[in-house]
Order: structure tokens, then C-alpha cells, then sequence
């Protein structure tokens, strides 16, 4: 672009050029130089027609002037000519001029060789024809001499044949009366002499003469001025065009320079409101260095004043630290050729000596003077931020790398687009592209499952906790948890999702093994049961036989009543009553004892602890009593309820009162105490305890009475008390032993309020 | 004058033209000033001041008239024939050039040879360039070139200089020969007693002098010897009446009589001696006149007058080393 406009501003110049010169007529001083040579040569040529004239006249003092002339016309000659070769015109003219001029020549050297003769012999003739010698010789020598001397005088004015012949036939007569020895026959010979040299010589002179008047360069002299005036005109009227056509160029020109020169004004405002908007900094300078102007945002941005620029001391090349300088001249020289420099990152030195990090670009402004403008961008903010995330990401990576946890991001189209390192236990490059469900192993197995995740996905919904079955690195199953949200870029369009994902099959494992236990020592806890109320069997049977014994009775009273005449009807049915009574009293058993020894998965609900409690007790009330103990309850009042499961909760209590008993049963009888009581945590719990008046138990076994197979029992499992922390444990309360005051062990447990107790359940219960 | 008793209508036609061209001619040469004539000025003219010359090309030119090197064997410079010291000439009849070859004619002088409208003898050279690129060529004198000269010199370092002084550039033959013509252009003999009479001093002549030269225009000498050199501007055929020596060239360019008596011997074949000898066979040959001794005396006296100063020293007449090389007289 800056190229082909530098190429046309040149052609146009040239043009313009070209045409002033072709409209100029450079041949207008050279044509009048050649006029004047023409002139010369014909000024010349009449000067020396004159001179040959006075010559042959005898008024001539010397030839050096004719001499003079003739260089002149040859000078004239040879200028006329270059003039005429430097237009290529025809040369003839010239030609026959130059050889006009050589004839012309000639002539002259033949006029003025013989010219000398004729002048010297007429000197002679004249002089000897009066010597006073001749007159002595007689007057008829005298005469014919003096006729001699005026035939001469008269061919020297008309050379006519007649004239000549005269002349000879004087000579005739002269030579005949001659003398012919002494002085005076020299003289007369002489003169004699004389006479026929000028007989010959006047009428050849008088030639010459003729043909010099002739001025035979005329002729060609025209020729040339002819030759030479038309091609001047020719040239002139050429340039009157090119003047014509230049005064319409520059018209043209003058019209669109104004145009141009408005537009360029406007664009030269514009640029100076850039300038002056401070939006960026923007200087112009010297490639050299020097700064002659900057707008505020530059000031700004190294810390000078305006100021500084104004007294011209500001320099650029001194705001660049040492190392940019290279950089620098690198960029002038690129920008010296191309006119343009790329935007670059460097370093100015702000005034208080700190630097500040800078994106630069340029282009030349003024070739000629070195100018340049350029312009400047703070890049502090920019290079903060840059490191900011720089960290952030390093950060972001790092919790990457530590974590067991992996990344990932779908596009739209749900197939992987990144994976971390550590997804999948495998190359995450082998997965990128493919959706998660083409490794899953439950997509048939669980369709319900995978039909609400697409549900979720197509909603754009985030989604938490999905756990599915993939197949992991080494080709086995693996469980995976994911959990993502959509991705939407800055116009709202999905872009896919993004999220985490980690792999729970151990954790899954762990579950299950939890699980497994769980069950078991649901088992146990039946088994001990089981036992528990193998052990009461006999108590419970005279437990269960008594109302049946009662109901019999009853029956048989009824019975009697009824054979009594008349019958004692009201006695009956109130006998009748008791019976029902009974009956159900021996079912309530029945009832109680199958719930408690059926095997139920443990099941979490609120009850009443300390009804729970007193149904241990009646359960227990025959093994009790069988032993001789007595049983105080101290059940708090208006306790809170509690929430597991109350069946396990009641086979604790029922192994506490069991456990008692039997240790009681060394101790003397009515001594035998056993004092079960309930009470409010301050955490909102209950805190159940079973205080015995046996044995005790050593302080050092007061941990080992919980563990598995720990007995002092010849009959017992050693299972009960491990079971019965255990099912204390899973309801996340304590049991503990301790050593009763004044005597005997006392065994407490606590169990969680309803809130505290729930607190390890599901999101899904807190939120119900 | 018989003519002044002629009458008007008896005169050939072209008069007529010649009063024309004379009243026009005036009117014409106050507008020319390109040609300066004076009709009916005195036949000779006084030497002009030498017109203005660059001195660093007269030196050189002169350095180069004198320097051997521009021979063929390095044996002769243009000085060994022409003596700027002397006469501008030499005491031979005919000098002798390369390989002891006659030169044709007796050497002209140099001095004033610039104010010839020919040079040589024959007037067959019209410049002092030409005459001076001639004189190297001819195998008879310099037997050289002005190329072959250039090239010799041009091994001289001191020269080259000179020659870049003088033409700002390394010596070439056009420099060469313009710096020789140059300095001939300088060798003129301006201040005779006879230019200081033709001046108005009216006692730079004796009275015997001045009777001389009326006797050299009564006798017709000046028919020819005229202008400025004295002669030198036009071509005449010698022995009118009588022979003068050898007859060819049958037609010489008549030579200049300024500093005649001292740039003996005469003729184009050196064959006349003496100034004496010299007119007195030039009254006879040229005029048919057979000049009484007082006569002679009287014009050689005028002829004395002509001599004029180069370099604030009269021209005198070259010493005649009698050598086997020079012909006898």
C-alpha cells in the first residue's frame, strides 16, 4: 500500500515533470541561439563582402579582419549544425552551407592573394606612369605610358574582353617603345612588367570579386533558416499542446489535492482526538530518540510531566532499560522498511526509576525526518492478572494432582472433552470422545437410573452424587460417583458440562462389608435372644401358665355359678370377665415374646424409652423374683422420646436386668438390689442405668466384660455384652461399666436425642 | 589617385553593392558587435594584450614544449626546435627531427604563430591543437603521438598532478595537446617600438625607422605584410617576377614579420641569411624591383622595429650551434 502510493506520487511527478518540460520548449533558447548564429553567419558574410570590396578598392588596411569574419561564419557554421544534428533535421542544408562556406573561402584566399599583386602593381603602374624618367624619354613614351596606366585603371573598373584587349595593345605599344637598357629600361620593364601582371590579374579578381558579392552562402544560409524556423514551430506548437494538457493535469489535481488535503484534515483531527482522548498513551518522536510530543495517558504511564516533553529533554531511547534497547533498534529498522511496527511487549523506566511492563506498536509518520508515532498500553494491570491466575492455576493444579477426585468436561454433544490424569484409573486420551455411558455396566441393569441422569442432562440441570459402574484401567468394574453442572459461554448457548468424578468402588466395598456385619451381628443379637429367652423359658412358662391357671379357675367359678340354681348369672359373667382378662394377659405374652425373638431387620422409630423399659420388666418380672431381687425403677419423667430400634433397645435392658440378677444370685438373699433408672442428657439424650448390690466387677475387667466370648457364666455365650455395645454403638450412643457405690457394677448407656441422633442420616430425611 | 577623376556612370555595377553594403553594413556593425572591423585603418595593428589564460595549463603546457618525453625516443621536445629563450625558432635553415631526418621547411617561430589565421609554410593547419598533434604524429618531428606521449607521461606522478590541477583529471591526449596550444597562446612579443608608435609615441621611431616603413607600404611589401602579425593572414604564391628559392610550395601563407630580424634565416627553405639578403631578394622575386643598397637598409631598419619582449626580455636571434646536424647556411 505505502509501496504502490510512494510509486504513484513518483509517476505522478514524473508526469507532471515531463509534461512542463515538453510544454517549456526548451528549443525556444537553443532556436534563438541558432538564429543568432545564422545572423552572424550572414553579418559576417556581408562584413566581409564589404571588406573585399574596400580591399579591392585599396581602402582596405589589412585582412586580419577578414580573417575574423570567416572564423566567425565557420563558428556559426558548426553551431548551426550541432543544432541541426542535436534535432536530427536534415542536414543537407547545413551541408551545403558548410561547403558554400568553403568555396566562399577560397574565394577569399584567392581574392586576397591576388588582391596584394593587383594593389601592389597598380601602386606601381600609378607611380611609374608619372615618373618623371619617362617624360624625359620623349612625350610619346610619355604618352603611351600614361595610356598604359589608364588602360590598366580602366580594366580595373570594367573587365570587359573590349577593356582587356585595350589594355594588351597599350602593352603592345608600350613594349615597343620601350627602352630597352640602362635605368630606365629597368623602369619600363618593370612597369611593363606590372601591366601584364595586372592584365591577367584584374580580370580574374574581378571574378573572384563577382562571385564573393555573389555571397554563395545565401542560398543555404535560407535553407537552414527555413529548416530550423519550422522546426521550431513545429516544437512550439507541440509544447502550446503539452502546456495545454499540463494546465488540465494540474487543474485536475489542484482539485483533488484540495479534496485530499480536507479528508487528510479530518483524518489528521481525528487522529488528534485519539491523541488527545488518553485512551492509550501515544508518542511521536525521533527514531533517534527524541520525544517531541505525547498525549497525558503516555505521561501517565511513566510517570513524567508535560513538561518534560515541551523542553525536548524526554527521550525514549533513555526510558528503555539496557536490555530492550536491542529489541528496539530491531523494531526501528523493521519499521524503517516496512513502515510499521508489530505490537511488542517491553519495559519503560518510569521516572521513579521502577518499570512498567508495556505493549508498544508503531509506524512511521515522516519518513524523511525519521518520524514516527507510536502507541503505548499499560500492561500492569494485565500482567497482575496474568500472574493471578498464573497462581490460581497452579493452585487449581496442584489440588488437582493431590486430589483422588478427577476432572472432566462434556461438549453439547455429552462426549468427553477432558479428562485429568488420574480419571478412570486409565489414559483419559482414550476416553475423550466418548460419553460415559458407553463404559457403563448398568445401563441394563439399572435403565431407571440412567433414564432420569439423561433427563437431568437434557434439562441442563446440574446433577450430584450420580453413582454408576464403569469399567476401570484394569478392566474390572468400578464404581464411580460424578457430579457436574452445565457450562453456558457468554451468549447463554450450552457449551457442555463440566464437573468431577471419583472412584467409590472401595468405599462401595466397604459399604457392602459394613453391611455384611451389620447383619451379622443382627444375627447375634437374634441368637442372644434367642438365648435369652431360652434362659427365661421356664419363668416365662410359669409366667404364661399363671393366667391360664387363673383363667381356669375363673372358668370353673363361671361353671359353678352356673350350676348353681338358679344360676348366679352375674357371678358368671364377671367370672367370664376375668377369664378374658387372663387370656389376654397370657397372649400379651405370648406376643411379647415372639416380637422378641423374631427376626426383623432393625428398623428406626421413635418410642417411649421408659415404656419400653417396664415392658423388659414385666418380661423379666418371674426371673427376678424367682431370684429374690427386688427392683426399683427410677424412670424420669416426661423423658424425650428417643428414635432406633425399640426391640434392640429392650434386649439391652433385658441383658442388663439378666446380668444382674445372675451376679446377684452369690450374694445373700435380700440384699439383692437392682435399680434401673432413666434420665435427660443435657445433649437432649437419655441415659438408661442398671445399678447392681452384687460382686462387681474387677476394675480391670471393665472393659473386657464387652468384648466377644467374655464370660464368668458356665451356661453363657460371652456374646451379651459385646452385642449389646454393639446395637449401642449403631444407634451412636456409649455403654460403659463402672463399679456401683457402696457395692456391685453399674452399667449405663446413652442414646441421642431425635435431632442429634439423626444427624448421620440422610440429606433427605433432614430436609423431611 | 587617377581614380578620383573617373565618373560616376562609368563604374562597374557592383559598386552600387558596395555602397549598399557599406551604408548597411555600418548600420548592421552597430548592432553586431561580434565583428570589429575598421575600414581604412592603418595596415598594422599592435599585439594585443595575450587574452586571459589559466595559468596552471600555460605552466603545464609550457613544462610539456620543453619535455623530451613527448618524443618517440625521448630525445627532442617541441623547445629543441623552437627556442622560447631565442626566437621561438631555430638558427638552422632546416632542423632535423627523428633519426636525424630534414624537416621540409625551415621552422616558422612560435612566438605570435597565434595570431596566424594558418600555420606552417603551406597553411595547411588551422589550429595550434591540430599543429601541435601534428608535430607528435609526423614521423619526420616527434615520430610520437599525443597518446603514446600521454602514456609515458602518465607514469609521472608529479605530472598527473599537474594535469589533475590543471584539467581535473589524469593527463588524456585533448589535455595534453590543449595544454601545449595554451601556452603557445601566451607566446606573444607584445611592446615593439613599432606598437609603441602605432600607440602615439611618436619618438619610439626614428625618423630613418618611420622613412623605412613608408618606403615598406610605397614599394607594396604591405600588400601582403599587414594586420597585426605582420603577415600571417592570407596565402600568397612567391617568385612573381623572379624565383625565390625552392619552388615548392608554390603558394605560402605569407609569414609574419614580427621579430623578423632576429629569427634568421628566411624563406620557407632558410635560404636567405640575413634580413638585408632576405628583402632585397623579396623586392625582386615578388615586386620586380631592384632595390638600391639605401633602400634595403631603410626597410630593414623599419623591420628592427618590430621586435618586441616575452617575459621583459626582447626576442634575439638563436644561437646557431654550428652541428653536424644543421645545414649549412
Amino acid at each position: 500500500m505505502r509501496l504502490s502510493l510512494a510509486t504513484g506520487g513518483v509517476l505522478l511527478l514524473a508526469l507532471l515533470t515531463w509534461l512542463a518540460l515538453r510544454g517549456i520548449n526548451t528549443n525556444a533558447s537553443a532556436y534563438a541561439e541558432t538564429q543568432r548564429a545564422l545572423d552572424e553567419f550572414a553579418l559576417a558574410e556581408a562584413s566581409i563582402s564589404r571588406d573585399v570590396l574596400q580591399a579591392s578598392a585599396g581602402l582596405l588596411g589589412n585582412y586580419d579582419f577578414l580573417g575574423e569574419a570567416e572564423e566567425a561564419m565557420e563558428n556559426a557554421v558548426s553551431r548551426i549544425k550541432s543544432r541541426v544534428e542535436a534535432e536530427k533535421l536534415d542536414p543537407k542544408p547545413v551541408d551545403r552551407l558548410a561547403a558554400a562556406l568553403g568555396q566562399y573561402q577560397d574565394l577569399i584566399e584567392r581574392f586576397k592573394s591576388s588582391n596584394s599583386l593587383l594593389q601592389n602593381s597598380l601602386s606601381y603602374v600609378s607611380q611609374s606612369s608619372t615618373d618623371p624618367a619617362f617624360g624625359a624619354l620623349g612625350d610619346q613614351f610619355a604618352s603611351s605610358a600614361t595610356a598604359l596606366a589608364a588602360a590598366v585603371l580602366h580594366l580595373a573598373l570594367d573587365s570587359s574582353v573590349e577593356t582587356a584587349g585595350s589594355l594588351q595593345q597599350q602593352i603592345i605599344r608600350f613594349e615597343a617603345q620601350a627602352p630597352t637598357g640602362g635605368p630606365d629600361g629597368e623602369a619600363a620593364h618593370a612597369l611593363l612588367a606590372h601591366a601584364r601582371l595586372l592584365s591577367d590579374l584584374l580580370p580574374e579578381v574581378d571574378q573572384t570579386l563577382r562571385a564573393i558579392v555573389a555571397t554563395p552562402g545565401r542560398q543555404p544560409l535560407e535553407e537552414s533558416r527555413e529548416l530550423l524556423a519550422s522546426a521550431q514551430a513545429a516544437s512550439e506548437i507541440t509544447a502550446q499542446r503539452f502546456r495545454v494538457v499540463l494546465s488540465v493535469v494540474s487543474l485536475v489535481l489542484l482539485v483533488l489535492a484540495f479534496r485530499l488535503g480536507l479528508r487528510l484534515r479530518t483524518r489528521t483531527q481525528k487522529i488528534r482526538r485519539l491523541v488527545d482522548a488518553n485512551i492509550i498513551g501515544i508518542v511521536i518522536g525521533e527514531f533517534r530518540g527524541r520525544i517531541s510530543d505525547a498525549n497525558d495517558a503516555f505521561l501517565q504511564i511513566v510517570g513524567y510531566e508535560r513538561n518534560d516533553v515541551t523542553t525536548g529533554m524526554l527521550r525514549w531511547t533513555e526510558l528503555t532499560p539496557p536490555e530492550w534497547r536491542e529489541g528496539d533498534e530491531q523494531r526501528v529498522a523493521e519499521l524503517k522498511v516496512t513502515g510499521v511496527a508489530r505490537p511488542y511487549e517491553k519495559e519503560f523506566l518510569k521516572r521513579d526509576g521502577s518499570r512498567v511492563p508495556v505493549l508498544i506498536g508503531g509506524a512511521i509518520l515522516d519518513k524523511a525526518q525519521d518520524q514516527g508515532v507510536a502507541f503505548v498500553l499499560d500492561l500492569t494491570e494485565r500482567k497482575r492478572a496474568e500472574k493471578a491466575l498464573r497462581e490460581s492455576e497452579a493452585k487449581f493444579r496442584d489440588y488437582a494432582e493431590t486430589a483422588s477426585d478427577w476432572f472432566w468436561e462434556i461438549g453439547p454433544d455429552y462426549k468427553f472433552t477432558l479428562l485429568a490424569e488420574n480419571a478412570f484409573g486409565s489414559d483419559p486420551a482414550e476416553r475423550i470422545g466418548t460419553a460415559c455411558w458407553d463404559h457403563a455396566l448398568d445401563l441394563e441393569t439399572e435403565p431407571e437410573k440412567w433414564r432420569l441422569v439423561w433427563e437431568t442432562l437434557d434439562a441442563r440441570k446440574p446433577f450430584r452424587d450420580f453413582v454408576y459402574c464403569s469399567v476401570g484401567g484394569n478392566g474390572l468394574p468400578m464404581y464411580v460417583k460424578a457430579s457436574g453442572k452445565p457450562v453456558f459461554d457468554g451468549n447463554g448457548e450450552f457449551r457442555g458440562y463440566r464437573g468431577t468424578g471419583s472412584d467409590i468402588t472401595e468405599r462401595n466395598r466397604a459399604e457392602e462389608e459394613h453391611q455384611r456385619v451389620r447383619q451379622l451381628e443382627a444375627d447375634l443379637a437374634h441368637m442372644n435372644r434367642l438365648v435369652m429367652m431360652g434362659e427365661l423359658a421356664f419363668s416365662l412358662a410359669h409366667e404364661i401358665t399363671q393366667p391360664i391357671a387363673s383363667a381356669r379357675n375363673n372358668a370353673r367359678a363361671a361353671l359353678n355359678f352356673l350350676d348353681q340354681q338358679p344360676p348366679d348369672l352375674g357371678e358368671v359373667k364377671e367370672a367370664l370377665g376375668c377369664v378374658v382378662g387372663d387370656a389376654d394377659r397370657a397372649a400379651n405374652i405370648v406376643d411379647r415374646i415372639r416380637e422378641h425373638i423374631k427376626k426383623a431387620p432393625p428398623r428406626k422409630e421413635r418410642f417411649d424409652l421408659n415404656a419400653a423399659i417396664n415392658e423388659v420388666i414385666v418380661l423379666a418380672h418371674s426371673a427376678i423374683t424367682e431370684n429374690g431381687v427386688s427392683v426399683q425403677t427410677r424412670l424420669a419423667e416426661g423423658l424425650f422420646p428417643v428414635q432406633g430400634d425399640r426391640v434392640q433397645m429392650q434386649q439391652v435392658v433385658l441383658n442388663l436386668i439378666l446380668n444382674a440378677v445372675e451376679a446377684m444370685g452369690s450374694v445373700e438373699a435380700g440384699a439383692r438390689e437392682l435399680v434401673i433408672s432413666t434420665e435427660q442428657t443435657k445433649a437432649g439424650g437419655a441415659l438408661v442405668a442398671a445399678r447392681d448390690s452384687g460382686p462387681g466387677i474387677d476394675p480391670e475387667h471393665l472393659e473386657r466384660v464387652f468384648r466377644a466370648f467374655y464370660t464368668t457364666k458356665p451356661s453363657g455365650t460371652g456374646m451379651g455384652l459385646s452385642i449389646c455395645r454393639s446395637i449401642i454403638d449403631a444407634h451412636g450412643g456409649r455403654l460403659w461399666a463402672e463399679a456401683n457405690e457402696p457395692r456391685g457394677a453399674l452399667f449405663q448407656f446413652t442414646l441421642p436425642g431425635v435431632e442429634a441422633s439423626s444427624s448421620g442420616g440422610s440429606p433427605n430425611a433432614r430436609a423431611a | 589617385m587617377p581614380r578620383s577623376s573617373l565618373a560616376l556612370d562609368s563604374w562597374p555595377p557592383y559598386l552600387g553593392a558596395l555602397l549598399t553594403v557599406v551604408l548597411f553594413g555600418g548600420a548592421l556593425m552597430s548592432a553586431a558587435q561580434t565583428i570589429s572591423s575598421s575600414p581604412g585603418a592603418d595596415p598594422i595593428t599592435p599585439i594585443p594584450a595575450p587574452a586571459k589564460l589559466d595559468p596552471l595549463r600555460v605552466s603545464l603546457g609550457e613544462q610539456l614544449f620543453h619535455d623530451a618525453r613527448l618524443s618517440h625516443d625521448n630525445a627532442r621536445s617541441c623547445g629543441s626546435c623552437h627556442d622560447t629563450h631565442t626566437n621561438g625558432a631555430s638558427a638552422n635553415a632546416q632542423d632535423r627531427g627523428a633519426q636525424g631526418l630534414l624537416l621540409p621547411f625551415n621552422t616558422p617561430t612560435v612566438f605570435n604563430a597565434a595570431l596566424n589565421f594558418r600555420l606552417n609554410w603551406e597553411g595547411n593547419i588551422r589550429s595550434l591543437e591540430r599543429e601541435a598533434e601534428e608535430g607528435l604524429r609526423n614521423p619526420a618531428a616527434m615520430a610520437s603521438s599525443a597518446e603514446e606521449a600521454v602514456v609515458k607521461i602518465s607514469a609521472d606522478a608529479a605530472m598527473v598532478q599537474r594535469f589533475r590541477d590543471a584539467y581535473g583529471r589524469a593527463p588524456d591526449a585533448a589535455a595534453l595537446v590543449n595544454a601545449i596550444a595554451t601556452y603557445e597562446r601566451s607566446l606573444l612579443t607584445p611592446g615593439s617600438r613599432f606598437d609603441q608608435w602605432l600607440g602615439g609615441e611618436t619618438s619610439a621611431i626614428s625618423p630613418e625607422e618611420l622613412s623605412g616603413y613608408l618606403l615598406f607600404k610605397s614599394l607594396g611589401c604591405i600588400s601582403c605584410h599587414q594586420g597585426v602579425n605582420v603577415g600571417g593572414n592570407l596565402f600568397q604564391r612567391h617568385g612573381i617576377f623572379h624565383a625565390l628559392g625552392t619552388p615548392e610550395p608554390e603558394l605560402v601563407r605569407v609569414p609574419s614579420l614580427r621579430n623578423v630580424t632576429a629569427t634568421a634565416p628566411y624563406f620557407h627553405d632558410g635560404s636567405a641569411a640575413t634580413p638585408t639578403e632576405a628583402v632585397t631578394k623579396m623586392g625582386l622575386a615578388q615586386l620586380d624591383r631592384v632595390l638600391t643598397d639605401q633602400q634595403v637598409s631603410s626597410i630593414v631598419a623599419f623591420l628592427e622595429t618590430l621586435t618586441g619582449f616575452y617575459r621583459g626580455r626582447s626576442v634575439m636571434p638563436a644561437t646557431a650551434p654550428p652541428t653536424a646536424d644543421t645545414v649549412p647556411r
